[in-house]
């Protein structure tokens, strides 16, 4: 019966005191390298996305500001170099927008990124009433509001992904954490097994041994012979029945 | 005592837990879900370390009781706590202290789970979820040694800290073969309610999981809504007639179903459970109909199901009885304060102490009445002494009290009145749901972290029934 180790092989025991903690060595080892391994991958993508997010909203401030400079050249009637920044903000600050609308990364992301939109269709339809009524009132009722508006959306969509970064951060260590903990465990594991180990056999093996020895020497001795106790079934149990053995055909012949 | 007893046994129950994590390790397989790797670690870690030792430890036989009682004391602790590291593995929502909550919940068969979301996890994982209300359910140490071949005496002592009652397994019998047919039992009507659900349409998966958490009056869901998201009358029925086997005293009933005409010790108990529950859904179906329900069809369905899943100390749920009128609540409060009978996989007061509670102080007022008179108490027209009938009843006395100080820590702690109370009475008849914000169709995500240590003390005592997990760290217990 394998259930129990008592009707084992010395050898069978031996062999399994290694053997467990070596499965279960390799085992821990493969899933924790694993677990490592996307957890790396997983940290790479979610602090690039949340990266990148951050990256397209400094740029859309930056476009932004530039719209807003371009515009007040434009009151002042600098018309040429007004169209030159403009062209080339607009452009920019539409493709910024595009870029972050498609790197939903954060819960709220999207729902952030729905109001930013609104507010910059709105903005873009006020700066063409000031761009065909130039004054700076027109500016101030209207465009600014907007303009004020849409950059503190901007700069929450930023403080959002940052914090998501540090929340990530966060993550990792309690992910790093959580997979390191068979590791941990088999840490201890491995040195409860070392002193359980040392322990059972000293008990189930060097003592019987020695027990066999002391029956031997009084044999020896006193020509008296007792038959040591062995609780397990293995080769030293049957040692001790053959030590009997032994002493029954001495006795036989000297009788 | 002599420790390579506890060590050899416990390294059993471990072995097993760790075997059924490998079994759930392969149902992670089976759905592709993520958690097959977790459960796989987990259970070679388990099961390594508890089959080390008995290696070369030899198997005795020779049991003494208060080695017994350490064994199932440090069996449930170190059984909890190793299956609380598949959910700690896992991450989110499972913190350290949710993780123990969660497997001390399963092993005791509460059902109380800090889960607000059960749908979001993996199925290997929510399956091993419900092996550890099945395990705990037959008792992990019993069922070590219901597999255990060739146990002899050992197997009374020990099955004796986790089965206690006025029916006891006859003399005659040896306590082994009692606990084989117990287990025969338990499996049996395990396999049988996973096909009757899964006739009835619900998905193999859900079947399983669901019947394995009714026998051993669980209560973990697969589903947020519980049993309620499959809105069946014949799952209804099913779950109803399971719960209701599983709150029986499995000596009785395996005595039943082998040796019908032996069964006549455990009459009175079987005739009080099933007439409390009877007059309890009576009860609550009048007081719901028409306030909660408008027909007596759906208030009989609903009613009897919560009554029947209360009573038993299950714990699933169809409705929110949060919301009925407070007498009914009120009602299945006290139900579940009394829990199911001795000898199930139910908690609660029971109600074998309850019987003997009564006629305890019907012999009481004899003896006022008539100092001089001759009395004695007979259970099934038997005897039973006076001492032994005291020492059931004390019981009694420090479930109250565990009851009242848990309570009162709680309110400390920042819970309010409903939910301290009902919580704390949920946890200690090892029902799960309480009422309030901890009612059937609410959870135990949001109470404190200090609140979800002590609830976790409160099953543990519950299951155990306090003395066996007490005893062990009581100074007189290692005095020679």
């Amino acid at each position: 019966m394998v259930l129990s180790g008592a009707n084992m092989s010395l050898r069978t025991k031996l062999l399994l005191s290694f053997l467990i903690p070596s499965v279960m060595w390799l085992a821990v080892g493969v899933w924790t390298s694993a677990r490592m391994r996307n957890l790396g991958s997983t940290v790479e993508g979610m602090l690039a996305d949340n990266e990148r997010s951050i990256r397209y909203a400094v740029e859309m401030v930056q476009a932004l500001e530039r719209m807003d400079s371009a515009i007040l050249l434009r009151i002042n009637g600098d018309s040429a170099v007004y169209a030159a920044i403009m062209d080339s903000a607009s452009v920019a600050y539409r493709k910024s927008l595009a870029l972050a609308a498609a790197n939903i990364t954060v819960p709220g992301e999207r729902e952030l990124l729905d109001t930013l939109q609104q507010l910059s269709g709105r903005y873009f339809f006020h700066l063409q009433e000031v761009v065909g009524t130039p004054t700076l009132s027109n500016y101030n009722l209207h465009l600014y509001p907007t303009f004020v508006a849409t950059r503190r959306a901007i700069s929450d969509l930023r403080t959002m992904n940052t914090e998501a970064m540090y929340s990530v951060a966060g993550q990792i260590a309690d992910r790093a954490r959580r997979a390191a903990l068979p590791g941990d465990l088999l840490m201890l594991a491995a040195i409860v097994f070392t002193v359980a180990f040392t322990v059972l056999v000293q008990v189930y093996v060097v003592k019987p041994i020695r027990r066999l020895q002391n029956s031997v020497h009084l044999w020896w001795k006193s020509g008296k012979y007792e038959a040591a106790q062995i609780e397990t079934k293995d080769e030293l149990q049957e040692l001790s029945e053959d030590l009997m053995r032994v002493r029954d055909t001495i006795r036989g012949k000297e009788s | 005592m002599r420790l390579q007893v506890a060590v050899f046994y416990n390294g059993f129950a471990l072995a097993l837990t760790g075997l059924f994590m490998l079994v759930s390790a392969g149902v992670g397989v089976v759905y592709h879900d993520g958690s097959a790797g977790l459960l796989t670690v987990s259970g070679l870690l388990i099961a390594g370390i508890g089959y080390f030792p008995m290696i070369f430890i030899p198997r005795r036989t020779d049991v003494r009781l208060r080695e017994s009682i350490f064994v199932v004391a440090f069996g449930w602790l170190t059984c909890t706590f190793a299956g609380a590291i598949p959910f700690y593995l896992y991450g989110p929502p499972f913190s350290f202290v949710n993780s123990i909550f969660e497997s001390i919940s399963g092993f005791t068969t509460t059902g109380a789970s800090i889960l607000a979301t059960v749908e979001d996890l993996p199925k290997g994982l929510l399956f091993w979820r419900a092996c550890t209300e099945w395990l705990g359910g037959i008792g992990i140490v019993s069922f070590a040694l219901a597999v255990m071949p060739r146990m002899g005496q050992v197997s009374r002592p020990l099955f004796q800290q986790e089965y206690t009652g006025l029916v006891v397994p006859p003399a005659n019998v040896r306590a082994t073969d009692i606990l084989r047919g117990l287990f025969a039992v338990y499996l049996g009507l395990t396999l049988t309610q996973t096909v009757l659900l899964a006739v009835t349409g619900m998905p193999l998966y859900d079947a399983a999981t669901t019947a394995l958490a009714t026998l051993p009056t669980g209560g973990f869901s697969v589903r947020n809504a519980s049993l309620a998201y499959y809105n069946s009358v014949a799952v209804d029925v099913i779950t109803m007639v399971f719960m209701f086997l599983g709150g029986m005293n499995f000596v009785y009933l395996h005595v039943l179903l082998t040796q019908p005409r032996k069964a006549r010790q455990g009459l009175e108990v079987a005739a009080l459970y099933y007439g409390l529950i009877l007059a309890v859904v009576a009860l609550v179906v009048f007081l719901i109909r028409g306030s909660v329900y408008t027909n007596w069809g759906d208030a009989l369905r609903f009613g009897s199901f919560q009554v029947i899943s209360v009573a038993t100390t299950t714990g699933f749920g169809t409705a929110d009885s949060s919301v009925w009128p407070i007498p009914a609540q009120i009602a299945i409060v006290m139900i579940l304060l009394i829990g199911a009978c001795n000898g199930s996989t139910g908690g609660g007061i029971k109600h074998d102490r309850i019987l003997l509670f009564f006629k305890l102080l019907h012999y009481r007022f004899r003896q006022m009445v008539h100092p001089s008179a001759l009395a004695s108490i007979r259970v099934d027209g038997r005897y039973v002494d006076l001492d032994a009938v005291e020492r059931t009843v004390f019981y009694i006395a420090p479930y109250l009290a565990t009851l009242g100080l848990a309570t009162l820590i709680l309110s400390c702690i920042g819970m309010n009145a409903v939910d301290s109370f009902t919580g704390t009475a949920a946890c200690l008849a090892n029902a799960g749901p309480g009422m309030g914000s901890l009612g059937t169709m609410e959870n135990y995500s949001a109470i404190p972290t200090a609140a979800k240590v002590i609830l976790s003390f409160v099953m543990l005592f519950g299951r155990l029934e306090m003395f066996a997990l007490v005893l062990p760290f009581t100074p007189g217990f290692w005095r020679k």
